[in-house]
Parts: structure tokens; sequence; C-alpha cells
């Protein structure tokens, strides 16, 4: 029984060092850490310092659209637990507000209420420097009617940046008293055209990437089109990333007045983030590209850039699952 | 000359535990060798590629429950956030290429599996194969330690590690089973051989890594208490041992999981188990899936009144102590299972194999019992679950005829997999029926009674 004894002890020995090592680098070291810079000059010349081996891309862009964000947050009613197609709205919440930590941004939860204070603020000083994001598939009688008079849309029309996931756009208004009332036109009122909503009820995925696409080279891999937009008929302009299906895209830019609606094809997914945190917009296009196979260290580079619009440059950590971003938006 | 006959005796001793020690390795080392062909190419498409997000989930900053991607109790967390770090560290794998997406195939209709590289397969399942030849070994020792018997203690090894379903829960599946199962058999080993510190410290962890062995705590508390029937102190003594050992440990593993505030989370695959699925989508419940929450629940109930009958016999039973205590350990385990159309997954099963071997090695020959669970279980594991994924990345295999034989895709698959998903869910109930008739629990009632 002795090597019995012995082994047993041995073995429970390794395996709390184990432990030990996972709850270090899980909870007492960090051992993932990194520091990205960005100094302007006729070119931008970045730094990625990073204490483990990681992929990482830097990306220049220009927009005619300025995507410095200073307020995120994020729309959610108290009376409603579930979304349009049953997915719980809390859990919903805590992947997109943990998944945006990751990127250094702290998205703020209010309700429809306080979205529509900050809509009209915003209106009232003719400056839009935040942005709202909706996620139940259900827009609240507050700050919607189901016209094109609603508050909601006269902020987008102003110059509001808008996001939406959960269903289709516009569909639903929600009441405090937990009553929904369906739009009709709900498609007319919000981008002028019939059908341009997907609305059915089963889930549609893409898979159609295309290598060396801006989505590509982003990462975005946001690919759920079942509530997507049918960009082919859409007046206004826009940007459909890649994974579309039936003519329905998963992601899509629209330019509405001087404002902006992303409109996400499904319910909140991490990949979301990228998307948000990234600041493209509906005439975002890449300038240059660096995509660094691994790096550990630190590591330098150059990235052209361009005189029209706002110009900015992206870099993030990692590949198929971000591990860091940052956002820098240069002055002209 | 008897001096020198004694000598001749020790050598001859020597040179047979010699030739033992070889054949015991022989066979650890074939089971090692079989583990390690199949480990690099095969995998649980849904299990392998969660735990390479959690990696990169780690990576990212997440907590341990922060990103939805673990939701078992911490220590599968803490284990894949160490080989994780260490990959990273030895530059043997570049982390973010561990996933290598297959959103452009035709394979997975929501996109979000992906096949992960050999190297990584591998490196995950190291423990659980390691793990699998402790226990094998632990099983032997304990075998011959008792009865002296090699030709016995090599079944016992045998029925373990050449076990259909150990071999494919660690080599190919890659779920953690066998971790449990490793910290119960030292637990009781330990706690045989009266080392009750130790014992509470392995009870702790096995019961941290998957729960199970929870259903023996009763049992196990008789057992200490009246170990020596003359001697209550003792059992006391020997069980507030255990109990420290327990928490001190239980505390070392909880304690950062507590003081983020993720206590909540540490059980939600049990709490999932038993709770009724939401309406999603608006369909309407799904009857089996009703069906299987309420079965899950009646089964733990099950277990509760098993449990309370097993340790009072053993609190009953004065002669034989270790081998009752040992075969109302299985019957607890088994009534887990008894209730048709439940929650739990085949794997599960796991749990009995390491005991149907030293029953049947030691007291009673179970072979049959072993063979049904671990056929009908391998076989409906391979049939349900697309493990053979990674064995496309070698491109020796076209990955549409692959998929043709798994999931359900081909006929004779479909044919095949609802076979064995129908005996599957009675097996609980056959195995309890026949446990009880060949360990002749009633005989066992009626002498507890017969002594009342």
């Amino acid at each position: 029984m002795k090597g019995i004894k012995l082994v047993s002890y041995v073995t429970i020995a390794i395996f709390l060092g184990m432990i030990l090592l996972g709850q270090c680098v899980v909870y007492y070291a960090n051992p993932y850490s990194y520091n990205i810079t960005v100094n302007q000059g006729e070119e931008a010349e970045y730094n990625v310092d990073t204490s483990y081996n990681v992929p990482y891309t830097a990306v220049s862009m220009n927009s005619s659209r300025n995507p410095d964000i200073k307020d995120y947050y994020l729309v959610s009613d108290e009376y409603l637990k579930f979304g349009y197609n049953g997915t719980s709205i809390p859990d919903q919440i805590k992947i997109i507000v943990n998944e945006m930590k990751i990127y250094d941004i702290n998205l703020k939860v209010i309700n429809s209420k306080e979205a529509g204070n900050i809509m009209s603020d915003e209106i009232l000083h003719d400056s839009f420097r935040c942005m709202i994001l909706f996620i139940s598939g259900y827009l609240d009688s507050s700050i919607y009617n189901g016209t094109t008079e609603s508050l909601v849309l006269e902020w987008v029309h102003s110059g509001g940046t808008m996001y939406w996931s959960g269903g289709p756009i516009g569909k639903c208004i929600s009441f405090e008293n937990g009553d929904i009332l369906e739009v009709k036109s709900y498609s007319n009122v919000f981008f002028d055209t019939d059908n341009a909503v997907r609305d059915q009820k089963n889930t549609l995925y893409a898979r159609n990437l295309q290598e060396g696409s801006l989505t590509s080279k982003l990462s975005m891999l946001y690919n759920s089109c079942t509530f997507g937009l049918r960009t082919e008929t859409l007046k206004y302009e826009h940007l459909s990333l890649d994974y579309s299906c039936d003519g329905y895209s998963s992601v899509t830019c629209v330019k509405i007045d001087n404002g902006m609606i992303t409109v996400f094809g499904g319910v909140v997914d991490r990949f979301m983030a990228q998307v948000i945190a990234s600041g493209i917009s509906y005439d975002t296009k890449i300038i240059e590209c660096d995509k660094i196979a691994m790096n550990r260290g630190p590591s330098s580079g150059t990235l052209k850039l361009n005189d029209s619009g706002s110009t900015f440059v992206y870099i993030f950590l990692g590949d198929l699952t971000v591990k860091g971003a940052r956002l820098f938006v240069l002055p002209p | 000359m008897n001096r020198f006959r004694e000598l001749l005796e020790t050598k001859k001793n020597s040179f047979s535990l010699k030739s033992t020690t070889k054949s015991v390795l022989f066979i650890l080392m074939i089971g090692l060798i079989i583990r390690l062909v199949l480990a690099p190419f095969t995998g649980n498409e849904y299990d392998i590629t969660y735990w390479a997000s959690f990696i990169g989930d780690m990576e990212s900053g997440y907590l341990l429950y922060g990103a939805g991607s673990l939701w078992y109790p911490p220590i599968w967390g803490y284990l894949t956030a160490g080989i994780g770090y260490l990959l990273n560290l030895l530059g043997a794998v570049p982390l973010d290429v561990l996933l290598l997406g297959i959103h452009d195939t035709t394979i997975i209709e929501a996109g979000r599996y992906a096949m992960t590289v050999p190297i990584f397969n591998l490196a995950i399942k190291l423990p659980l194969i390691i793990s699998d030849l402790i226990v094998g070994w632990l099983i032997y020792k304990f075998i011959m330690d008792k009865t002296n018997d090699e030709k016995k203690a090599k079944v016992g090894l045998m029925l373990w590690l050449f076990c259909p379903l150990t071999i494919y829960m660690s080599a190919i599946h890659c779920q953690f089973e066998t971790l449990c199962v490793l910290f119960m058999i030292i637990s009781l080993l330990l706690m045989f051989r009266g080392s009750y510190f130790f014992a509470g410290v392995a009870l702790s962890i096995s019961i941290i890594t998957k729960v199970f062995p929870i259903l023996l705590l009763p049992l196990i508390c008789v057992y200490i208490l009246f170990v020596k029937r003359n001697d209550l102190r003792y059992g006391f003594k020997s069980l507030l041992t255990m109990i420290a050992g327990f928490m001190i440990v239980s505390l070392f593993i909880m304690l950062p999981v507590i003081m983020n505030g993720e206590l909540h989370e540490v059980f939600n695959f049990l709490t999932s188990r038993v709770a009724v699925p939401p309406n999603v989508m608006g369909d309407e419940l799904n009857i089996s899936d009703i069906l299987k929450t309420y079965s899950t629940i009646v089964s733990i109930s099950i277990v509760g009144i098993v449990t309370l009958i097993s340790s009072y016999i053993l609190f009953r039973t004065h002669e034989d102590y270790n081998s009752v205590f040992l075969k109302m350990t299985l019957v607890i385990m088994v009534s887990f299972f008894i209730m048709p159309f439940s929650n739990f997954l085949p794997q599960y099963y796991v749990m009995l194999i390491p005991l149907l071997a030293l029953i049947t090695a030691l007291y009673k020959n179970l072979i049959s019992i072993w063979a049904a669970i671990s056929l009908i279980t391998t076989v409906l594991c391979l049939c349900y679950i697309n493990w053979m994924y990674p064995i496309g990345l070698t491109g020796l295999v076209d990955m549409d005829s692959m998929i043709m034989w798994v999931k359900g895709n081909h006929p004779v698959i479909i044919t095949l997999s609802h076979a064995m998903e129908f005996i599957y869910h009675f097996i609980g109930i056959g195995t309890f029926v026949i446990l009880w008739i060949k360990l002749g629990i009633t005989s066992f009632i009626k002498t507890v009674c017969a002594k009342q």
C-alpha cells in the first residue's frame, strides 16, 4: 500500500500545483498584457508591445464620418426580460458589456427614457458624440411610435449613431405594461423602401467570407442574417460586410441623412464588439493594413494616411477572437 | 543452508516482481499508445472548441466565467488556462490559430464551431490520458495488495484501461470525467489505508471537478465513523480530519472564484440539467425536453433514497466492511442513472467503470454490465458527435464523405444511433436490477433486518 500512498500524494501535489498555475493565469498574475501607441506624422507610426505570443493587425482607414465616439450606451428596459426571438436580455447584456471591456470601452446600460433624454440633448446641442445600441428587437413607445416622427428617427436623421440587433428593426413597439404593437410599414419608416428587413424567425447564418475584404482584414466574424437587411433594396449609401445569405446581410451600416444605423442581422454576439469598436461606417475604406502573424515583445511599423475625411488607425490583437484593441482617431 | 534458501527465495521473488512490473508497464504502454494515436486527430467538435475558445478568453483578460465559455466547476478551467499559458510560453502553438475556422465550409449551420489543431488536441488531452494511466495503476496495485493475485489485478487494470468508453472520453472526446474518477479512486484508497486528511483532499478535488462523488458523502461518513466498531471516538476524529482536508482544499480552489463574485456560475452545468428549457424562438416546449428534465429530478430523488438505504446497510455490516462499502458505492452511482429519458450524458457512465473493474476483479463477475455500458455508451457517442473533424486537417480524408458517417447523416448510422439511444435510456435501470440480483442486495437487507 506504500506505492498507492506515494503515487496518490504525488498526484495530488502535482495537480494542486497545476491548479495554482491556472489560478495565477486567470486571477492573480496578468500574463497577457499589452500596450499600443500611435504617433502621427506624414504616416502613422504604431508601436505594439505584448507580453505573450499573439498575432495583431494594424489598419489605417478613412471615412467621411468621424468615428470618435465619447459615450457608449446599451438600451434595456426592466419590463423586457426576453428579446424578440426569446433570448434572455440579461444574458445578452452580460455578453456584450463584458466583450466591450476587452476593447477598453465602457458600455453603459440605460433604459429607453434615459436614451430618449440623451437623444433630445444631442439634437438640442447639435452635437453627436455617443452611440446607442438596441438589443431586444423592440423599441420602447417613449422613443418610437411607428412613424418617421419618432424621437429615435429624428435623432438618427440629425446625426445620431444607432446600432441595432435582436429582431426586425422598427417592427415592434414595446409598452411598459408588456404590450407589443406591430408596425406594418416599418421598413419604409426606417429606410424609405419596402421589404428591406428580413422578417422570418428561422435562423439564417452565412459563411461567405471573402479573402482580402474589409471584413476579413478586420476579422469581423458576425455572420447571422436572420433579421438582416436586404442590401439591394436600400436607397441610402451603405456598407454591408461579407457575410450574407439569400441577399440579406449580417452587418449593414446605413447612412440616414446625417446619422447612421448599423443593423446586425441576429442577436447579441461577441463578434459585434469588433464592428462597434473599430468605428467603421457606411463609407469606410482601408488605406493600409499590416497583419503580423505572431508577436511577442515590442514591435513597430508605419501605415499610410489619407488627407480626405476622417482618418483613423485601428489596431487589434488576435484573429478569430480579439484579445485587445485600440482605435486612434487622428486629427486632420 | 536455511539462510541460503531464504536468500534464493528473495531473489526469485524480486525477479518475478520485476517481470510483473514489466508486464504491467507493457499493458500501460499499450493503453498509452492507443490514446496517443487517437488524441491529435480527433475531438468532440463542440467541447474541444470550447476549451480552445476558453484559452482565447483568458488571453483577452476574461475571468473564469466572464465569457461564458466555461460552465463547469473551476478545476477544468484552471487546468485549461494553465495548459494554454504553457503552450503560449513555449511558443509551441500560436494560440490564436488554435481555432481553424470552418466558417466557409458547409459543415456547421451556425458557423461557430471550429477545428482545433492536432498539437492542441494532444496537449489538452494529455492530463486526461495520464489520469487514465494512474487510475489503471491504482486499480492494479490495490487488487494486488488485497489478493496478491496478479491475474485478478491485471483484469482490473485492463477493464479500466481498455474500456472503449474510457478511451473515448480522454483520447477522443476530451471530457474530464477521468480526473473526477482519478481523485475519487485516490480518495477511497487513501480512506481504506486510514489516510483521512489526504482522502478529504482528493474527495474535494473530485467533487469540484465534476460533482458526482458528492453522492457518496453519506456512505463515506458512515464508513469512517464505524470503521472501528469499538472506537467511535476514532471514527469522529477520522471524520473531522477528512473534513479538514476537504475544507482546506475546497477553499484553496474556490477562493478566487468567491472573491471575484463568480460563485453562482460554478454549478451551471448541473442546474441546467434540471432546468426546464426556455421557450426559444416561440416554439412550443418539446415533450422530450420536459420528460428529460423531470426524469432528471426524479433520478436525483431516487439517488437520495438509495444512498440512505446503502448507508444503513453499511452501518449494519460487521464483516467484509470494505467489500460492502465498494459494492454500495457502485449501487449508489448506478442509481443515478436509473430513470429513463433523464438529461444525463453517456460520458457520465465513466464514473462506474473503475468500480466495475474493482468489484469484478475482487468480488463478483460484472463483466456483462461492464460490456453493455461501455459498448452502448461509446457507440452512441461515436454516432452522435462529429469527432473526426481534426482528421480533415490532414487532407487524407475528404471532409464531406467523413460527415456522411457521423452525426446521423448516413442511413446506417441513423438506424444504429436510434437503436443505441433507445437502449441507452434503459441501461441505467437494467444495470441497477442486474446489480441488485448479482450483488445479492435483497439478502443484504434481509440479513440487516434479521440482525435488528
